[in-house]
């Protein structure tokens, strides 16, 4: 049985995060009410400066070939890891975005922080709205007086800031993921629901055999494919279990806790490889 | 046991501190390398000194270099952008390293390697010896792979 959910989805295009929420939404029966695709535009304002045909053809061969690496290394997490196997969202074969949703529209912006998409977002009759990924937003838009959603991969306040997934396994243990009201700061929202979850289990792996690439693939792997799935379940484990407007949501104490950066080539290495040396891992 | 050797760590803060020029002071300014220098020297990590300990790991995790001076919300001065120099950075290092003796903390151990990147091509020769030990100890900890 499906039912719909009143809440607004700001899906980025062609990222495997607006992917899973999509796929895993459908998977439970919950229909987004609204959903607005946002799409990047073309070419990246980053080159702007150079001769438009030229700017659009770097975009074009740098869209194509991170599109091909990330097809590359979702096939090698996907069956590198074992468990989770029924919750994976088919990233090849993914769901239109219009075909899941009561209400559908699609907006061009240059970033995340563009005029149209904070005027987009002050119009919206929702008073509650996803963001599916694209960048740290401006006070601008979360002064708009809606709540915006963001499921971030770690237990705030202890695992805050960027690399999440990586910093919560070697600190915590485990993966965990929350879901908040953005506010101004970073991942210093108020929390709606937060868990931790089993960490990824592998086919047992020869490590003396992989290389530095291998390693950056897995990484890059569990970015793309495992995080994104964890961060829908969570979302979906929440709407299921609660009504959103009914939430009380907890205040975080920014004092609390602490704030992790960019994990380092080397230390993020170590933490792969003790997850490939993890006891529960398989032999194949 | 300790994990690094902290009176090797305190000899090391010592030779540093005496080699370091120390930058004139600014009004409304933090000397950055005078704030290390107090920091390699105190024997605890508390309260404000932790704070801002802190937000100088955030500096080279997220810019990839310490200022010279910053104002006294430990932002940068556009008037003073100069970079502090090398052993500024070993020293950086030292004080990390000193308050990983007793438990591993891998927050800072993440800044450590960062800094490790900034001397990879140009640290002072008389420190290379100092750098490649505590750098081979970090390895070791985190697993020697390849």
């Amino acid at each position: 049985m499906s039912r719909t959910l009143d809440i607004e989805i700001l899906a980025v295009n062609n990222s495997t995060l607006s992917i899973a929420y999509f796929d895993i939404l459908k998977k439970e029966g919950i229909i987004p009410q609204k959903v607005t695709k946002i799409i990047f535009s073309d070419p990246s304002p980053k080159i702007s400066f150079l001769p438009y045909k030229l700017s659009s053809l770097i975009t074009l061969i740098v869209r194509k070939y991170k599109y091909y690496r990330e097809l590359y290394q979702l096939k090698y997490i996907h069956d590198l890891i074992l468990n989770e196997k029924d919750s994976y969202p088919d990233y090849y074969n993914p769901t239109e975005f219009n075909t899941y949703c009561c209400e559908y529209e699609e907006i061009l912006v240059e970033s995340v922080n563009d005029k149209k998409l904070v005027n987009h977002i002050k119009e919206s009759k929702y008073k509650f709205i996803l963001i599916t990924g694209g960048g740290i937003l401006e006070e601008e838009i979360l002064n708009v007086g809606k709540n915006i959603l963001h499921v971030h991969p770690g237990i705030v306040p202890y695992v805050r800031g960027s690399d999440g997934f990586l910093w919560s396994i070697l600190t915590r243990g485990k993966p965990g993921m929350t879901c908040f009201i953005m506010n101004k700061g970073i991942d210093t929202g108020a929390i709606l629901y937060q868990r931790e979850y089993e960490k990824p289990v592998f086919f047992k792996t020869d490590i003396l055999k992989l290389t530095n690439k291998v390693y950056e693939d897995i990484y890059r792997g569990i970015l793309i494919f495992y995080e994104p799935m964890l961060r829908a379940k969570l979302f979906v484990e929440m709407v299921k279990e609660h009504e959103l407007d009914l939430m009380k949501p907890i205040s975080q104490d920014i004092n609390e806790g602490r704030t992790f950066f960019k994990m380092h080539p080397r230390l993020r290495k170590s933490v792969i490889k003790n997850l490939l040396l993890s006891e529960t891992n398989i032999i194949q | 046991m300790t994990i690094f050797d902290n009176e090797q760590i305190n000899n090391d803060i010592n030779t540093i501190i005496e080699r370091l020029t120390l930058p004139i002071d600014y009004p409304n300014t933090i000397n950055t390398i005078k704030y290390l220098c107090k920091l390699g020297r105190s024997e605890s990590l508390q309260g404000e000194s932790y704070q801002k300990l802190e937000i100088l790991c955030k500096k080279i995790d997220i810019t990839k270099r310490l200022h010279k001076y910053y104002n006294l919300s430990f932002l940068k001065i556009n008037e003073h952008k100069e970079e502090v120099e090398k052993d500024a950075y070993f020293l950086f290092i030292l004080i990390l390293l000193k308050y990983n003796t007793e438990r591993l903390d891998y927050k800072f151990i993440n800044t450590i390697l960062r800094t490790f990147d900034l001397l990879e091509f140009s640290h002072p020769i008389e420190l290379r010896e100092a750098l490649a030990t505590y750098k081979k100890q970090i390895d070791f900890l985190l697993g020697d792979i390849r």
